[in-house]
């Protein structure tokens, strides 16, 4: 285990390193094809010539992405302890390995509509590129750091674990987090500010919320193998049984509180009226968000 | 008796793991089938465990239960 912990570790380094070379290839392909856009330049010959290397630098990213991720669920086995770094690159990467063919449309529908302008894509793309180089950079951090713990020696036996409990809970926090904000801020814009079609807002709000919640799902299901892999019996030990049921308490009630603040407040201010749009995603990030934070505050209360 | 007074569950888990062989809180864990943290919560006092638990803890140090968890009163 400690063996392909370290390979794994030095390859998704090593893969790391090429996939932020190709990044930087990549940006600087697109920040000259906006630039050419906007100086009316010869686009198409322009994307004739880099698409290729474009589309190989992304075919390198996604083996980056899942073989980070691998690393990670190696990590997660192999450490036993929570850390919020690892949850965090868990939910970036996934969300990022999405965005990679989110970027493949973004730069298809420019190559489609930079005749009539500067398509507004290039924002979501500079976004998206934000979120990859985050990913990135936070990732040789934590290869560089979990590589020297890898040498400690005499790790004890964990038969009943807590660390993919506790990281399952910050995984809810995030995609709670962010899809809240992501759906809030989506439907505000187009509902309001840029209005497009009814279809199309529900379209983007769905998209959206199957994004965010991906890698929460994902951590679940890698929960219940390491649950049945124990053979312990008990989904949880009783301490997390009391956490999760104080916390289930908390989140009926903040829920329904917040939401009948909310359904108080549309009847007075006409700018709320965008939560009948997303009232169905709203609750289940609010739910989610409020849960799993109440469980990790539950869970770590203890070390005060 | 204890009427109207605060009670709290106190314990010596922790002068137990000691006088035996100076286990660890995760060796403990894994004996009856937690996780470290909980152990970690009893010790510190901010978790009371379950009867059955206590008693599967009393079990393992073999003691009866009262020399290991016992009633404080402020």
């Amino acid at each position: 285990m400690k063996r392909i912990l370290k390979i794994s570790n030095n390859i998704t380094l090593i893969l790391c390193l090429i996939a932020i070379a190709g990044f930087i290839f990549v940006n600087v392909f697109f920040i000259i094809l906006r630039a050419e856009i906007i100086d009316m330049g010869d686009v198409g010959s322009f994307l004739n010539n880099f698409s290729i290397p474009a589309a190989i630098a992304y075919i390198v990213f996604a083996f980056f992405h899942l073989l980070a991720m691998f690393t990670l669920i190696l990590q997660l086995n192999f450490f036993k302890r929570d850390n919020f770094l690892r949850s965090f690159l868990f939910f970036t990467g996934i969300i990022s390995f999405l965005m990679l063919f989110g970027d493949f449309a973004l730069v298809s529908d420019i190559s489609k509509e930079y005749v009539f302008g500067l398509p507004d894509e290039f924002i979501i793309l500079f976004i998206s590129q934000a979120l990859h180089f985050i990913f990135y950079i936070l990732m040789v951090a934590l290869l560089i750091l979990t590589g020297r713990s890898t040498y400690v020696k005499g790790r004890e036996k964990v038969l009943k674990d807590d660390s993919i409990f506790i990281n399952a809970q910050y995984v809810g926090v995030l995609s709670g987090i962010s899809g809240l904000v992501l759906i809030i801020i989506f439907s505000l814009l187009y509902s309001n500010v840029y209005p497009i079609p009814p279809w199309a807002v529900d379209a983007g709000i769905i998209s959206i919320s199957l994004v965010a919640v991906i890698p929460y799902v994902l951590i679940v299901l890698y929960w219940l193998i390491i649950k049945v892999r124990e053979r312990t019996g008990g989904w949880y030990d009783e301490k997390q049984y009391q956490d999760i049921t104080r916390a289930s308490l908390f989140t009926i009630i903040a829920s329904i509180v917040i939401a009948a603040g909310i359904f108080i407040t549309q009847f007075f201010v006409e700018a709320f009226n965008f939560f009948n749009e997303i009232w169905f995603p709203f609750y289940v990030f609010l739910a989610l968000m409020l849960f799993s934070s109440c469980t990790l505050y539950f869970n770590k209360r203890v070390s005060d | 008796m204890l009427k109207g007074k605060k009670i709290k569950l106190k314990n010596d888990l922790r002068k137990c793991r000691f006088e035996h062989n100076e286990i660890t809180q995760q060796e403990l864990a894994n004996a009856i089938g937690v996780t470290r943290l909980t152990i970690h919560s009893i010790e510190k006092g901010k978790f009371n465990p379950s009867v059955l638990l206590a008693l599967k803890i009393a079990k393992f140090f073999k003691k009866p239960v009262d020399k290991i968890f016992y009633l404080d009163k402020d």
